[in-house]
Order: C-alpha cells, then structure tokens, then sequence
C-alpha cells in the first residue's frame, strides 16, 4: 500500500500537469482533440487521486487532512471534483485551465512536502468526521472556484461594455455561461457548507456530552465565519433565484464572500482560538 | 509544358470589368467546349470564377500561345475585349501560378483577408472542371493542395477567425452576451433597408421570437412575414423592449426614439439577464447615455465598426503565418511536381525492389553458409536486373510533358508505394545502365 501511495504521489502532479497542458490547448486553439482528451485524462487523473485519498485513509486510519500538506490534495482533488461537475453540467471547457492550474500547484505542494501523520486525535478517526471535512472542504473550495468565475464575468463584462474584441472577448465563453458557472459553484459551495454545518452542531452535541468538548460550539470562531459565509452566500442565491439581481452583482458578491472567506480564514486560523485546531 | 495562370480580379480591375468578365455557372460548359479545340495545346485547364475574380488555371505545352488561346476564347464567348487589350490582366508560370492559388484558397488575395467563402469556390472550380473532362493528374493535385492549405490557414492561424463586416458583428456581440439566441427574443424598430439585412442576419440564427415594429405598421407585418417573425404597433414599442433582450433600432428618425430613462424603465420590467442594444441608425435612435446602464450593452455604427476594424487588424497580423504555410505548401507540392520526371521514378522503383530484396535475404541469409551466400547475392542482383529491365525501358520511353506521361508517372508511384522524393535525396545521377545490362 505504501508503494502504491508513493507512486500516485509521484503520478498524481504529473497527470494534472497533462490536463493543465491540455486545457491551454483547448483556449488557445479550441481544437476538438483536446477537448475530448482534455476531460478524459482530467477524468482520469481525479479517479487515479481519489484511489490515493482512500488508501491514504485506510493505511493511516484518517481522512488525510491532519496537515497541511495532506489539506493541499484534498483541496486539489476538491477542486478538480467540482470543475469536472460544472464541466459536465455546463458543456464548457474554455475556462479548464484556470481550474488545473491552481489544482497542479496544490498537488505538487502535497506531493513535494507531504508527511502523512500517523498518530491524530482519536476524533479524527470518526467516520463522521470524514463526511463533516469533506463536505466543508468541497464547499469553501466550490465557493473558491464562483470567485474565478465572478472574476472572469467581471473580466469580459468590462470588455464588452468597453468595445473590446480581444483576447478574453475570444477566448472566454459568453457572458451568461460564465453566470451560470458563477452560480453553479456558488449553489455547490452552499450545499457543502450547509452538510458541513448540519453534520458539525449534530456532532458537537454528541462530542459535548462526552466531555471533548467544553462549553458551547456556536461560539466558535470557525463556526461562527461559516455561518457568515453560509448566510453571505445563500443570499447570493436568493439574489439570483427569488430577487432577480443582475448577474454582475451576484458574480461581484462571490467575489467579495470569498475575500471575506480567505481573509477571516487567516484570522480565525492564525490569531483566535478554536476548537477546530486538532494539531 | 507549363503551369500558368491567367486572371482578372478585384486588385487589376473595377467591378463593372469583372462583372463583364465572369463566367456564370451555366456558361462555363460553353467555355471548356470552345477550348477543346486547342486540347493539344492546354492540356488540363480549369476556371475559377467568382465576383472578385476570375482566373484560368493550366496545364500547357507553349505558355504564350495557350494565353492567347485563353484569352480569346473569354473575350469571344462574353463578347468583350477585356483579356485581348491586357489592360485588367496578370499572369504567371510555374511555381508562381502554385504560388498564387494557395494564396488566394488560404484568403489572402481576398478583399476580405481571410473570408472563408473562397475556399469552397476553389472546390467548386476544380469540381465543374472535373465534370468536363478539362482536368488530369496534375491540376487534381494542384487544387487538391490547394483546399488542404487553404483549410490548414484557418484551422492553424487565425486569419478566419472574428467578423470583419459591421451586421456580422452585431451577430457576435450578441453571442458573446446571450449564449445561444434561439432562447432570446429578438426585437427589430424599423423596416428599412438596412434594418432588414441586420434582421436577417439576426433571423439566420432562429431566434426565440422576432419582433418588428415600424411607424408603418404595413411594413412592418411585411418585413416579419418575410423573416419568419411577428409585427406590433409602433404604440407598444415600450412593452416589446421588455420582452426584448437584442434589440436593433434603424429607424429614420432625426432625433433618438430610445433614452436612458425609457430603457430603464423596460429595464425594471424585464427578466435579470442582460439586454443587447444595436444602434444602425445614421442619426443615432439611442442616445449614448442608454450604453451606462448596468447590464444594457449598446453597439452603434461606430462601435461596430471599431469591432469589425479590431478583427481586420488580428487577421492581418496573421499574414506572416499563413504565408509560412502557402510556402511549405508550394514546396511540398512541388517536390511531388519535379517527382514526375522518368529518372527518380526509375531510381525509386529500383531503390523499392531491392529494399525488399534486402530483407528477404537478410530473413534467408542464416539458412546459407558463407561460400553460398554469395552466389545467392549474385543471384538476387542478376534477377532484379532481368525483372526490372523491360518496366525501366518503358519508363525512359514515356515522354514526362505530356499528360498521358504524367499519368504513367504517377500511376507508377501509386502501384508500388514509391517514395520518390526521398530516392532523389538519396542519390544524384542517372540510374546505373550498365548494372542493368550485367544482369541481363
């Protein structure tokens, strides 16, 4: 098993770089082959990471998440899970290689410095623990990948407004896809973050009357962002599906809640105490 | 013999004289019937004729008198004096005829740098040259090279790529914004000329619903018949640009018909999406202040324009690119050109015989001691000889300029797979006679 797990170590940056590669082919040329193997090796590849993260699990007895180097494939793999959703749903394959980009940096950050951390909490080892992490870590990465997107809407929105005809007028898809990109990933992001919060109060009811934890959850800071986050971004959906706002404004709120999400993730992670610290 | 072309287009001549000069469809059977006379003459022979130009491509024994021939031929069926007096022509021979073809199949020789159009002409001449048994081995290879270069233009540069004409443009701005408009609705104010030809080019892509309204609502009911659509009243303007996400203004009114504030209000009334407005009107029918709106995207004449100039410019900057590809191409073709002499033919059918003969024996060559093998070696030498000796008698026979040699030379090549541009690499000389005359 160890074996196995070095080599997709090894294989895993490899085949992103591949995808990555193949994904510039499609927006610089739009050419038909690449569009097809593009998303087949993509495909693959993330078949190939999701093989690493379970026997990953299995020899270490852990969702590999106990470090940052572990964190970094999971978000990649997040990552990738969520642009071939989008892929699929969509048909759009013009924007692939903003989304491999950023998942090739975070494998070959995991592949090059991972550690893989044998003696966790023993809280980690629960298999309500690897739903509650999953679920949240596809959620803030969903919610990352809306911001790209808002940010491309942002892009060609100024473009055509301006009269341009150049590179992001050619290479991008059109405005209305990119909203509904935007939004897709918006609307996974917030059901991620609702299992994750749903899942995390079930269980810090259970880990309260075990005496893990001590006092009340929902004043824990991390707690407390997601819920901001969460609300933020369910009104970003109410904004599209009850309120009718322009998609301009909806793809700049992503992009605001998800500088919200990083800068107040810095802050909880590195100045206030939380419960979610395991290590 | 030659190749040569003989032609008259948009850069030599006006319009009228290329109108005088072009060959309709139904009049070029005419035209191949009256240079049958002069078959000995212009061998294979083919016309491409199109508004820009048209264009004589041959095959021929004497270049001078073929373009006589050619010359008086057009000028006698059209009735004119165009290509006789020399004043609107240009021709050219050799690799500069190869040369000019696959500049103007890649749309280089275009008014339009780059129109795609062009490219299915090219086939459509050679096809009608085809079907009057004008052509041989040589033109087929010529504009069949011809299309792949053409075709290799576009798909590896981008010198089709963007529209380079103003309605197209209001076309494609509208699908940069809108994704697909057979979910749009399409609104057109105005039922004029030109108001009509962007509407058709909006018709062209089925939108959703199309809407004319016109002062005159007459005209109106009459140019939405004809494009598939529905006409309102020139009253309920305002709700139909509620329901409206493209909207086209091309009215003649003096002052705008469409402010900000009238926008707005449809604005409000409307669904979430964006609205695309085209101004092609000349005074303007939108005021500019309408294009601030959030989520209204405005193109008037002069946007337009500018979009359609951006497009000019990218396609020339893609010249260099494809003038690669025009050079690579001739080249190629003629390598295979210079291929049709009887010497390399020789020399590959010789070079592909003893490959074989060579990995026969080395396959065989362990079933012999040493004394053996040579005499085998002699042996296999003696029996190409004879066996090749009457085929290259033969092919020293065929005369390489006409075109009954050339479709020797070429069958040839195709029968047995010779790779005859890599034999001439190879080697320089004639083939060895004397070698054939030892083996026989």
């Amino acid at each position: 098993m160890q074996t196995a797990l070095q080599l997709l170590n090894v294989l895993l940056p490899l085949g992103y770089l591949l995808a990555a590669l193949a994904y510039l082919v499609v927006f610089m040329e739009s050419s038909a082959w690449a569009k097809t193997w593009a998303t087949r090796l993509t495909a693959s590849v993330a078949g190939a990471h999701f093989l690493y993260l379970l026997l990953a699990t299995l020899a270490f007895r852990h969702v590999p998440v106990a470090n940052a180097w572990e964190g970094f494939t999971f978000i990649a793999f997040a990552m990738v899970v969520v642009y071939l959703v989008l892929e699929w749903r969509w048909k759009d394959k013009a924007t692939g290689v903003f989304l491999l980009v950023p998942v090739l940096f975070f494998q070959i950050l995991s592949s090059a410095f991972v550690t893989h951390t044998r003696e966790v909490d023993e809280i980690l080892r629960s298999p309500l623990f690897a739903v509650h992490v999953t679920s949240a870590l596809l959620g803030y990465v969903a919610l990352s990948v809306a911001a790209v997107y808002g940010a491309m809407y942002a892009l060609l929105y100024r473009e055509l407004k301006k009269h341009r005809v150049g590179l992001i007028f050619r290479r991008l898809p059109n405005l209305e896809t990119l909203s509904r990109l935007n939004m897709g990933a918006v609307l996974f992001g917030w059901v991620g973050l609702t299992l994750a919060i749903l899942l995390g109060s079930l269980w810090a009811g259970e880990l309260t009357s075990t005496g893990w934890l001590e006092g009340t959850f929902y004043t824990d800071p991390k707690f407390l962002l997601t819920l901001i986050l969460w609300v933020l971004y369910g009104l970003t959906l109410g904004g599209r599906y009850l309120f009718r706002w322009p998609n301009r404004h909806l793809a700049y709120l992503s992009l605001v809640a998800f500088l919200l999400m990083v800068s107040s993730s810095l802050a909880v992670n590195l100045v206030l105490r939380s419960f979610h610290q395991f290590s | 013999m030659e190749l040569i072309v003989l032609g008259v287009s948009h850069k030599t001549a006006s319009a009228r004289i290329r109108d005088e000069v072009h060959l309709h469809p139904d009049e070029m059977g005419e035209f191949y019937s009256r240079l049958k006379g002069h078959w000995e003459l212009i061998r294979e022979v083919a016309v491409l004729s199109t508004c820009n130009r048209t264009e004589f491509y041959g095959f021929v024994k004497d270049r001078a008198d073929a373009d006589q021939a050619l010359r008086e031929a057009i000028d006698e069926q059209k009735g004119i004096s165009h290509l006789s007096n020399g004043k609107y022509t240009y021709s050219w021979a050799g690799r500069e005829t190869v040369r000019h073809l696959f500049r103007v199949a890649s749309g280089l020789d275009s008014l339009m740098v780059g129109e795609s159009q062009i490219l299915g002409q090219v086939r459509d001449a050679f096809e009608v040259a085809d079907r009057h048994r004008a052509t041989g081995a040589l033109l087929t290879r010529l504009f069949n090279t011809a299309v792949h270069a053409g075709k290799r233009a576009r798909t590896e540069t981008e010198i089709g790529k963007g529209t380079v004409s103003v309605a197209h443009a209001a076309v494609e701005m509208a699908q940069k914004i809108l994704d697909r408009l057979e979910r749009y609705s399409v609104l057109v104010i105005g039922a004029g000329e030109t108001g009509a030809l962007v509407a058709r080019h909006f018709a062209d892509n089925h939108p959703k619903v199309l809407t004319v309204v016109n002062r005159t609502f007459e005209r109106a009911r009459e140019l939405a018949e004809d494009l598939g659509g529905r006409a309102r009243p020139w009253e309920e303007m305002d709700g139909a640009l509620v329901d409206a996400q493209v909207i086209v203004t091309a009215t003649g009114a003096r002052e705008p018909i469409i402010d900000a504030g009238r926008m707005a209000r449809a604005l409000k009334r409307s669904s979430r999406g964006p609205k695309v407005v085209v101004d092609i009107s000349n005074p303007r029918n939108v005021h500019p202040n309408v294009g601030e709106l959030d989520r209204l995207f405005l193109y008037d004449l002069d946007a337009l324009e500018s979009i359609a100039d951006q497009n000019r410019a990218r396609r020339r900057r893609e010249i260099p690119k494809v003038e690669g590809i025009v050079v690579e191409e001739v080249d190629r073709f003629l390598a295979w050109y210079e291929s049709l002499d009887m010497v390399p033919v020789i020399r590959a059918l010789r070079g592909r015989f003893q490959e074989i003969a060579d990995k026969e024996m080395e396959r065989q060559v362990k079933n012999f001691d040493s004394a053996d093998r040579e005499a085998l070696k002699e042996y296999t030498r003696a029996l190409l000889n004879k066996l090749l000796h009457q085929p290259t008698t033969r092919i020293r026979g065929v005369e390489p300029s006409s075109a009954h040699g050339i479709h020797k030379l070429v069958a040839l090549q195709e029968l047995f797979e010779l790779d005859v541009e890599s034999f001439q690499r190879g080697e320089d000389g004639e083939p060895d006679e004397d070698e054939e005359k030892k083996g026989t």
